[in-house]
């Protein structure tokens, strides 16, 4: 039986490694990336909860989360898509519309 | 045995996930997010959870990696996404990696303690009560979850109608 801690610091190196994508790049695909890895370690920290309290509902929430993420990778690739129509450009320093 | 193969798929894990934010080329990162997924999938067989890493191949390996890898290419990226580097020295990198983690780890641990939950965990094998995860999920997602499940149904009826409104061309 692995240690619950185990999990839990596992979860977190890639909850920061998801961090550290969404804050140091500029490639809007890869930010997107890096937000799947931050849902999937929450999503690693519920099954492990779940397996060590004895109790499902965590992986009924883990199903969830799969369900808002498909719908949002979805939507944001259309977002970029429609980005890279208007500026041609995927960066994340192109928009700048709101900036003054 | 158990913890050996923990060590190995978390340790694929974390390098491949590494991979992903510190590739320069897109596709490389998606091709390691691929190899991210497929051991994540294999860290929740070994807690038992047959469902998540099987959803989570089909969907996450299967149909979301899918969709980055057509963009990827549809979009021809590599000529477009020139970074700026605004961080020349990797010291920014490390020390902020350093920081949010030990914050993390703090936070949980804490809650954790005040819990009670430090120590005195055992996993039960109440997931094979009803001979199969999947049956129990199951079980509990269509009696207990019900209408959160019909919701999850509008909203992927709402994402779809947002890709066709975005994916329309503006001019006709």
């Amino acid at each position: 039986m692995i240690p619950l801690s185990y999990l839990l610091v596992l979860s977190g190196l890639l909850f920061t490694i998801g961090i550290i994508g969404v804050l140091f790049k500029r490639n809007t695909i890869i930010i997107f990336m890096s937000i799947e890895l931050m849902l999937n370690s929450a999503n690693l920290s519920f099954v492990a909860f779940s397996r060590y309290l004895g109790n499902l509902n965590g992986q009924v929430y883990v199903f969830f989360v799969m369900v808002v993420a498909a719908a949002e990778v979805v939507i944001g690739l259309a977002i970029i898509v429609n980005m890279y129509r208007h500026f041609k450009s995927i960066s994340a320093d192109r928009p700048n519309l709101l900036k003054w | 045995m158990e913890m050996l193969l923990f060590c190995f798929f978390a340790f694929l894990c974390v390098i491949s996930s590494l991979c992903v934010v510190f590739f320069k080329n897109p596709i490389k990162s998606a091709i390691s997010l691929i190899v991210n997924f497929f051991s994540m999938g294999a860290i929740y067989v070994i807690l038992n959870a047959e469902f998540i890493a099987l959803m989570q191949v089909l969907v996450y390996a299967g149909a979301i990696m899918v969709l980055f890898l057509f963009i990827i290419m549809l979009l021809d990226v590599k000529h477009t996404a020139k970074e700026k580097v605004y961080f020349k020295n990797n010291l920014s990198v490390v020390l902020s990696f350093c920081f949010i983690f030990l914050a993390i780890v703090f936070s949980v641990a804490t809650s954790l303690y005040n819990a009670g939950l430090m120590k005195g965990l055992k996993g039960l094998d109440w997931m094979f009560l009803d001979n199969s995860n999947t049956k129990a999920i199951g079980k509990i997602l269509f009696s207990k979850y019900l209408l959160p499940f019909e919701i999850t149904s509008l909203l992927l009826l709402v994402a779809a109608i947002g890709i066709i409104v975005l994916g329309k061309k503006k001019n006709t």
